[in-house]
Parts: C-alpha cells; sequence; structure tokens
C-alpha cells in the first residue's frame, strides 16, 4: 500500500506523459499519409487497422513506440497494394541517408 | 527540417521522409494536404469538441435523449463529424453505472469528439487491464468507485467508436453551458476519471 506507486506502469498516466499530439514530426506525417490515403479511397480504414493490429499483436512488449507500429503498418499496407514496393523505399531511404 | 543539419535523422523519421516523396512522385499525396490533416489534428481536433457535446447534454434534454439514442448525428448538429466518427455511440454514466472505454487490439477512439488518443490509451497495459481489471486501473486514475456501481467496458472496433457521457457534479445547477464545457475533460469521456468542480484545473487538457 504505502508503495503503491510503484505498481502504476510508467504507461498509465499517473506518470503524465507528454500529451502533444505527436512526439515527433514524422509521426504527424506517418499519421496523415495514412489517414489522406484512406480519405482519397486509396485503401479502407479497416485494410490499415487489420495490419496495424497485427502490427501490434507482434510486438513483444518490447515498447516499441506506437506509430513504428503505424509506419510498419503503412509501409506493408502500400507494398500489398502495389503503390509502394519495400526495394523502390529501401532505395529512396538510401538516397535521402546520404550527405548532399 | 533544418534545426541542425549535422544531426541525423532517425531511422523512421527518415522511411517516412521517403516514402512520403515517393506518394508525392507517384501523384497518390498532396504534401499540402498533409500539412492541412496534421495541423488540423494537432489545433482543431479535439477534446474541447466532446466537452461541448457533454455540456449540450446536460442542459437540454432534448438533445441528450438524440445523444443516447443516435450519438453520431447529435454530435454532427454540433458540427463534429468525419473519420473515426462514422459511428458513435455515446454511453452515460449514472449512480449505479460507470462506462469505461478501451480498444483492446489496436487504437481505435472517436477523434471526431476527442482528438488523437493519449499514449497510454495505446499501451498494451491499459489495452488489457481496462477489461481484466477496470477497477484497479480507475483506481491507478484515483477513481475509487463503490462496490455496488457496475463498470461497463466498451471494446472499440472497426466501427463503433465510444465516448462516455459524464455525470454532472453537484453544485453545477447555476453554471452556463459553456462553463460546463470547461469542466469536461478527456478522461472523463474515455471514462477513466469523473467530472468534478476542479476538473479543468487538472493538468490535463
Amino acid at each position: 500500500m504505502a508503495n503503491s506507486i510503484d505498481q502504476i506502469p510508467a504507461e498509465l498516466p499517473a506518470n503524465h506523459d507528454d500529451e502533444r499530439t505527436f512526439a515527433a514530426p514524422w509521426q504527424a506525417r506517418a499519421f496523415a499519409v495514412a489517414v489522406t490515403m484512406c480519405q482519397a479511397r486509396y485503401f479502407t480504414w479497416d485494410e490499415f487497422r487489420q495490419r496495424l493490429m497485427a502490427e501490434i499483436a507482434h510486438d513483444a512488449g518490447d515498447h516499441i513506440e506506437y506509430y513504428q507500429h503505424w509506419l510498419n503498418a503503412l509501409q506493408k499496407l502500400l507494398a500489398d497494394k502495389g503503390f509502394v514496393a519495400d526495394r523502390e523505399l529501401d532505395a529512396k531511404v538510401h538516397e535521402f541517408a546520404k550527405p548532399a | 527540417m533544418g534545426k541542425n543539419h549535422n544531426a541525423p535523422e532517425s531511422e523512421p523519421a527518415l522511411r517516412v521522409k521517403a516514402l512520403e516523396a515517393l506518394l508525392v512522385e507517384k501523384g497518390l499525396v498532396d504534401p499540402l494536404t498533409l500539412d492541412r490533416l496534421v495541423d488540423t489534428y494537432e489545433t482543431k481536433v479535439g477534446p474541447k469538441n466532446g466537452a461541448k457535446v457533454v455540456a449540450r447534454a446536460w442542459v437540454d434534454p432534448a438533445y441528450k435523449k438524440r445523444l443516447l439514442a443516435n450519438a453520431t448525428e447529435a454530435i454532427a448538429e454540433l458540427g463534429f463529424s468525419g473519420m473515426q466518427g462514422e459511428d458513435m455511440v455515446a454511453v452515460e454514466n449514472t449512480p449505479k453505472v460507470h462506462n469505461l472505454i478501451v480498444c483492446t487490439l489496436c487504437s481505435c477512439y472517436p477523434w471526431t469528439t476527442l482528438g488523437l488518443p493519449p499514449v497510454w490509451y495505446k499501451s498494451a497495459p491499459y489495452r488489457s487491464r481496462a477489461v481484466s481489471d477496470p477497477r484497479g486501473v480507475l483506481r491507478e486514475f484515483g477513481l475509487e468507485l463503490a462496490p455496488n456501481v457496475e463498470i461497463r467496458v466498451w471494446d472499440s472496433s472497426a466501427e463503433v467508436r465510444y465516448m462516455v457521457l459524464p455525470e454532472r457534479p453537484k453544485g453545477t445547477e447555476h453554471m452556463s453551458e459553456a462553463q460546463l464545457a470547461e469542466l469536461v475533460t478527456r478522461d472523463s469521456m474515455i471514462g477513466v476519471t469523473q467530472v468534478t468542480l476542479d476538473s479543468n484545473s487538472a493538468s490535463q487538457t
């Protein structure tokens, strides 16, 4: 009882986390890409959600950030739908990673 | 975006940037649309919308009736509609029943009335314990319910999004609708807390 604070998982808000909507700009971009493309009917929300659930379910509790799951789900969906192949994405990442 | 040119971008940041660039090249997304959407969710959509719905229901019994009968339409009356708000259900707290919302499998949440979910709502402990030990979860939020109060846990699914209609606190009979809306917190509409006379002085928004 006296040490009940120790039992509160860090994720619960007793230890209030940063309440900004997005913790980093990339999270906002990943969010916006998924929502915009759904609104433009390139895919349904349920198609995205199924992949998001799968990513979250595979999480072995190693505290991968939520938006990492989001991004992985988005990447898989875009590959499944033939919009962006993984190879193509890897090449672009490689290009951006190099100093100009 | 050019804070420090020497700092390497994180792996996900790089991947999102590459993904966005490819989608723009292919004409599948417009960066301006993305900007607008981010701005909307960062500044315009949030629990203040839900608070207006709750305050209206507290002062207008006819509205409350409509809200409980068809929340999507009643919420749209106040101008709030859109993604993740297409099929809304409002669940009412009473002295005998306390409602709690969760999405056990991912992070479904009523965006149009509450904005995007807080980090803890998406966490594994909340998603599992809201179902297995709701009373314990509420206790950690500082809410101790009497043993005879029934707790109903609502698991958001692909279609339905829930929001809690909290109880109007005692001693607010003299308050205007706008003043009442100020009292209503995000957490009270998720159902992890109740609305109190000083709940707007808490740190949350």
